[in-house]
């Protein structure tokens, strides 16, 4: 059991989302950066779509009442044991019953991924653990919950240390298709989107991070339809909203751009006010 | 059955992900189409998801398209084969009760005025109407509908709220609906329906699907207390 003793800014738990629900206007949720939540995952031999815990800005402090395992991927953080022990990045870290962690800041990247020998048990919703705003009940954590676990590994063999991938963290480049308004636009337009840096704004979070600056727009909107995490829509007033993992499943504004999977997570990492530049990767599919 | 002629042109969104789409309108043959075409393309074709906006299909695979051209033509072959074949929309109709007094239909005083209507009109213009369900989306469980009447158009607000309740009812321009969970919003707000569209019990099989129709009928504050399941 885990009990929450300061929920931190926005920890939330999520798993790899939900699927096959999009004709029901269910967003697909789940870990904002894959990779990461997945790697943290995987070190602890978990399945790979095993709930765990999504920390950013200010993390949680938690206290287990068993011994287990825990494994951080992610951003870069200094968590630390009752106040004394470092917990390092990317290794498996035994926990012993009455251990306080707290995870602290997110000093490079915004989301760090907190998993635990075989996971959070709370209760499916649609197939998934995953929280979420419009769908479940509790969006985030909240202080004096209580989380039970999943029965895991009992022993991991040490020196298993995975270098920690910063590219992910660090990557300005965001890489891009054309979405499917994109032939709309004209040459002004295309060259400030390609040649421009973008700012990512405060006002972001899990559904869409908006971006800066504005591009002058002269689209129509378009009738509703179908829109994915990842998809960049263009506003009438001339924002940039790039849709993430909580977002609606359809929508009216253009879809000018589409983030490939693996922009998808490094945009997710990227914090407010940092800075960005799209590079085209052209139509998705070789045969085009 | 199919008397129209649709031509299809086809997207890849992703390396995962192509849309099929049709002329871009509003149209219940379209949406005809796009019902009939999705319940042939779930029969023939290996998908992780699949939906549909007003003119649209949007196809997730679990695993990357190997060949973007080979599969178009198979969807084409697909369309042009099957689209003479009968096919009947057997729509159901639904009735939904909705409250339009106080303190729920918190924006129809200021419509009536601007609209120059009594809000009985309104009222009587909102719930003597059949409107087709087109799609769900935008929030979970939330319909898109067709049918609203035009005299009842009105811009979406300028400020939209930061929270609005489930099951508020509104009006957004050309569109009218229910708000399926709370959400911020920007329609106006003409009253409340005690039906849930979206919760923790949800199951889609009990609710209103895309081809569908509902209709609003009123009720008082007394009704509504009838309905809550508090």
């Amino acid at each position: 059991m885990i009990e929450v003793l300061d929920p931190g800014i926005y920890t939330s738990i999520q798993d790899s989302g939900r699927f096959g629900l999009y004709s029901n206007g269910v967003p697909k949720s789940g870990y904002m950066d894959h990779q990461s939540a997945q790697i943290a995952n995987l070190l602890l031999d978990n399945k790979l779509h095993t709930a765990l815990f999504e920390c950013t800005s200010l993390g949680p402090t938690l206290k287990f009442h068993q011994p287990t395992h825990i494994c951080f991927s992610g951003a870069l953080i200094s968590p630390i044991v009752n106040n004394r022990t470092e917990v390092p990045i990317h290794n498996p870290f035994k926990i012993n019953s009455g251990d306080i962690l707290s995870v602290g800041y997110h000093f490079i990247g915004n989301y760090s991924y907190l998993a635990i020998s075989g996971g959070i048990n709370t209760k499916p919703f649609l197939k998934s653990r995953s929280m979420s705003r419009s769908v479940t009940p509790d969006f985030r954590i909240k202080k004096n919950q209580f989380f039970e676990l999943n029965e895991g590994k009992v022993s991991y063999s040490k020196g298993v240390n995975v270098k920690l991938d910063r590219q992910i963290l660090t990557n300005e480049s965001i890489e891009v298709y054309a979405g499917q308004e994109f032939k709309h636009l004209d040459q002004p337009q295309r060259k400030l989107l390609f040649n421009h840096e973008f700012k990512v704004l405060h006002s972001s979070n899990r559904i869409a991070y908006l971006i800066e600056p504005k591009i002058k727009n002269n689209l129509k909107p378009i009738l509703s339809n179908p829109v994915l995490p990842g998809t960049i829509q263009l506003t009438p007033s001339g924002h940039l909203i790039v849709l993430m993992r909580d977002c609606q499943t359809s929508g009216g504004y253009p879809r000018i751009l589409q983030l490939t999977d693996d922009a998808i997570n490094i945009m997710a990492q990227k914090q407010p006010n940092s800075k960005i530049k799209f590079k085209l990767k052209g139509i998705p599919l070789e045969s085009r | 059955m199919s008397k129209n002629k649709f031509h299809l042109s086809f997207y890849p969104v992703t390396p995962t992900a192509i849309t099929i789409n049709w002329e871009e309108k509003i149209s219940y043959d379209i949406l005809v189409d796009i019902l009939r075409f999705k319940k042939i393309l779930k029969k023939h074709i290996d998908f992780m998801d699949m939906s549909h906006g007003f003119s649209s299909i949007l196809i997730q695979f679990a695993n990357p398209i190997l060949n973007f051209d080979e599969l178009t033509r198979e969807i084409e072959l697909l369309y042009e084969k099957t689209k003479r074949l009968r096919f009947k929309l057997k729509p159901q109709n639904w009735k939904i009760p909705v409250c339009y007094q106080m303190p729920y239909a918190i924006d129809l005083k200021d419509m009536a005025q601007q609209l120059n209507l009594s809000p009985e009109k309104i009222i009587q213009y909102h719930s003597k109407v059949k409107y087709t369900v087109y799609f769900i989306g935008f929030l979970p469980g939330f319909f898109y509908l067709g049918g609203l009447n035009p005299i009842l158009y009105f811009p979406r607000r300028k400020n939209p709220r930061k929270r609005v309740g489930a099951g508020s009812v509104g009006i957004g321009g050309s569109q009218t609906g229910i708000y399926s969970v709370n959400s911020p919003g920007g329609w106006n707000i003409i009253g409340y329906t005690p039906y849930r569209l979206f919760d923790q019990s949800y199951n889609e099989t009990k609710l209103p699907q895309p081809g569908d129709t509902i209709e609003f009928f009123p009720i008082d504050q007394q009704e509504l207390k009838n309905y809550s399941h508090d």
